[in-house]
């Protein structure tokens, strides 16, 4: 029987990688030293750059957005943006871990007799300090966007880092107690601070003077993130192996969709994560016959998450506030894309059948009615969004009842055409011709991917900013109908 | 030839550029037969099933479904023919009893759910009816492609290697399924190299890679 050798620590096990790595670096310790040149260079140009634009957009601000709605919408703008930096923390968060190792590592590595704490810690670390970077710079801008002194724009980022090194350390103690309850609470008592805080902001001091709310927010966002992360490293030992995998085996795939643009991919490999991870439903039976058992299961996917109709309803925020600027008819386009992006994860059957010829021949109609019948759910989704998001265009363009009604009718199917398009998009085809470029050979569909979906939202919305009357609303409804047709089209026909 | 055969191929022939993967292929399957193909790796099994199921376009030839030119398109040859290939995928976000339950009520199966838990049971996926499809394994997954053909009503099946990933018991009882399906009037196009199949099911068997001798005319 082998003798049991004298374990290793986990100090010792880093030790051994480096000196593993060590012996197979092929990189000069000049080049070394060039690449960090260029990569120090690089981050100080680019800085500078952003903290110029932040700065002359704060002047520019600060000349035009001189009436009270436009000041007032403003002054939330690094609140809404620390929230949104907050739900972003927390969605990745989810989506990775935020604690995660490689397939190699997980194999190799958490099987060792080590402890896991120090070999993670650095892991936990540099999601938190991602964090903690993402708050910072989101307030940091949103702050000099509104014209903030720098009193209240070091406070601002306080809270912005504060909050979302928060959220991260929470999600992280969630993890270590394989509970995502402790996400919860963390995003609504952010939610509830930055809200004490935005209230209480007195319109006399704004952009002067930091608030005692806003400072007293601050220490107790950055408290309780030192104490949630703190405690969240002392759990990191009792991780379990399948708590840290699945956020590594996402890792490849994603870097494969992203590497080649493909979003609608990115989306599929999350979608299919998600419900991986879920492994179990109560399965929801019965239903009608022929194809309006398509939509069937529509209903029950929007029973399963209605989280997504709920961000689709909260995108109607997004036209208020612009509305908010005084931007009149540009309010338009900005409800579409709001609509188009929330309504995205609706089309998962849409998505599924265009990519997949092996279900439409199991189904006995016609491709285009399968997917026509997918789109029925969504589309009165979409309906909804509309007529939540009219009266913020309603001052914009008139105010018409009558024209309200077409207008939400329009925004909803110029969205729903957007997103169609979105989904149903070819991949990148390499075997068309390609397109000499410094980052190598780029087949000519790559770059147009990016904008998927938000050609659509622009060319839906030229008649009502063009017409801002029934007229333009008319043809907006007829050109985002004709596009759908389009697309459907093209996808039954798809090679 | 009669016109009344459920599937008739005349003269298929199939090229990937220089290459001819099947070249003036005749095949016929009647009602209540099995017609099994084999052959090498490379043959063109998957080709010619391809072929006629409609997935890909053929160079020469033509395929008939109940005396129809093959219009994969078309609403009677989708109900008549049920087809499962290696280009089958699920949805991420419907169980596997969902998934049954859509294909059984789009085909407007009578008592459609009885119909998906007969199946289930006799597929031995009941255990995993709340299950989604990325958490079962490989073989769970080809029974599930299986059951999606096996759930709704067809004239003519056409499987692609439906042995892949099963185990012995699996094979056992796929062969037993698939001659109950023939016997109860269905025709069967199959690939595949299990001898199982092959000696329980098939009335004919057709080797494709051999030369002139690929027709069963």
């Amino acid at each position: 029987m082998t003798p049991m050798a004298d374990l290793v620590t986990a100090r010792e096990l880093n030790r051994q990688i480096r000196q593993w790595r060590r012996g197979r670096a092929q990189a000069k310790l000049v080049d070394v030293i060039g690449d960090a040149y260029v990569a120090i260079f690089s981050t100080l140009i680019i800085g500078s750059m952003v903290v110029s634009v932040l700065v002359q957009a704060g002047d520019l601000s600060a000349r035009t957005c001189t009436a009270d709605g436009c000041r007032a919408a403003i002054t939330w703008g690094p609140w809404l943006g620390i929230l949104a930096a907050a739900a972003a923390t927390t969605g990745l968060a989810r989506l990775f871990g935020p604690v995660f190792v490689s397939p190699a590592a997980a194999s190799w590595l958490l099987p060792a007799p080590v402890d896991r704490g120090p070999l993670l810690r650095p892991r936990l670390a540099l999601a938190l300090l991602a964090a903690l970077a993402c708050g910072a710079g989101v307030a940091a801008a949103g702050a000099a966007l509104a014209g903030d002194s720098v009193g209240v724009l070091l406070w601002t980022v306080a809270v912005g880092a504060g909050g979302c090194a928060f959220v991260g350390g929470a999600a992280a103690l969630g993890q270590g107690f394989g509970s995502p309850v402790f996400w919860i609470p963390s995003m609504v008592l952010e939610a509830a601070l930055v809200l004490v805080a935005t209230r209480t902001l007195e319109p006399a001091h704004q952009h002067r003077a930091a608030s005692p709310v806003i400072v007293i927010v601050a220490i107790a966002l950055l408290g309780s993130a030192i104490l949630v992360s703190t405690a969240a490293f002392v759990r990191l030992a009792r991780l379990r192996s399948a708590d840290l995998t699945h956020g590594g085996a996402l890792t490849p795939a994603l870097s494969g969709a992203l590497a080649t643009l493909d979003l609608a991919l990115v989306l599929d490999v999350v979608v299919a994560q998600r419900w991986r991870r879920r492994g179990q439903v109560r399965p929801v039976r019965g239903g009608p016959d022929g194809p309006a058992a398509l939509c069937w299961r529509d209903l029950t996917r929007l029973r399963r998450s209605p989280s997504h109709l709920l961000v689709l309803i909260g995108a109607a925020a997004v036209p208020y506030a612009a509305a908010r600027f005084g931007i009149g008819r540009a309010v338009v386009p900005i409800a579409v894309v709001a609509g188009f992006l929330a309504l995205v994860p609706l089309l998962v059957s849409l998505r599924v059948l265009a990519r997949t010829p092996g279900i439409t021949r199991l189904l006995p109609f016609p491709d285009s009615v399968s997917l026509r019948y997918t789109l029925v759910v969504p589309g009165v989704c979409a309906l909804l969004y509309g007529a939540v998001a009219a009266p913020a265009m309603h001052g914009q363009l008139g105010s018409d009842p009558g024209l309200s009604v077409t207008v939400a009718v329009a925004v909803a199917l110029s969205a729903l055409a957007a997103a169609v398009r979105w989904v149903t998009g070819r991949p990148p085809d390499y075997a068309r011709p390609l397109v000499s470029t410094p980052a190598g050979a780029v087949p000519t569909n790559l770059y147009g991917s990016a904008f998927r979906g938000f050609d659509i939202a622009l060319v839906t919305s030229v008649p009502l900013l063009l017409a801002p009357d029934g007229n333009g609303a008319t043809f907006s409804i007829a050109i985002a109908l004709g596009t759908l047709a389009i697309l459907v089209t093209r996808a039954v026909n798809r090679p | 030839m009669g016109v009344s055969a459920l599937l008739e191929v005349a003269g298929l022939t199939k090229r990937y550029g220089d290459r001819t993967v099947l070249d003036h292929i005749d095949l016929r399957v009647e009602d209540g037969e099995a017609v099994l193909l084999t052959g090498a790796n490379g043959a063109g099994k998957s080709t010619l099933l391809r072929c006629v199921i409609g997935a890909e376009p053929v160079d020469e030839g033509t395929v008939h479904i109940i005396g129809a030119p093959m219009d994969e398109r078309e609403v009677s040859i989708r109900t008549a023919v049920a087809a499962v290939t290696d280009d089958l995928d699920f949805f991420p976000d419907l169980s596997v009893v969902e998934h049954l339950d859509l294909f059984a009520r789009a085909h407007s199966v009578p008592d459609a759910e009885t119909v998906v838990d007969d199946v289930l049971n006799d597929i031995g996926l009941i255990d995993q009816s709340g299950q989604m499809p990325g958490t079962l394994s490989s073989g769970q997954r080809r029974r599930l492609a299986l059951a999606s053909a096996l759930v709704r009503p067809f004239k003519l099946l056409i499987l692609d290697e439906p042995e892949q990933r099963l185990d012995a018991d699996g094979l056992t009882w796929l062969a037993a399924r698939l001659a109950r399906a023939r016997d109860d009037g269905a025709g069967l196009l199959v690939a595949s190299h299990s001898p199982i199949l092959i000696d329980n099911l098939a009335d004919r068997v057709v080797r494709l890679g051999d030369g002139p001798d690929d027709s069963d005319g």
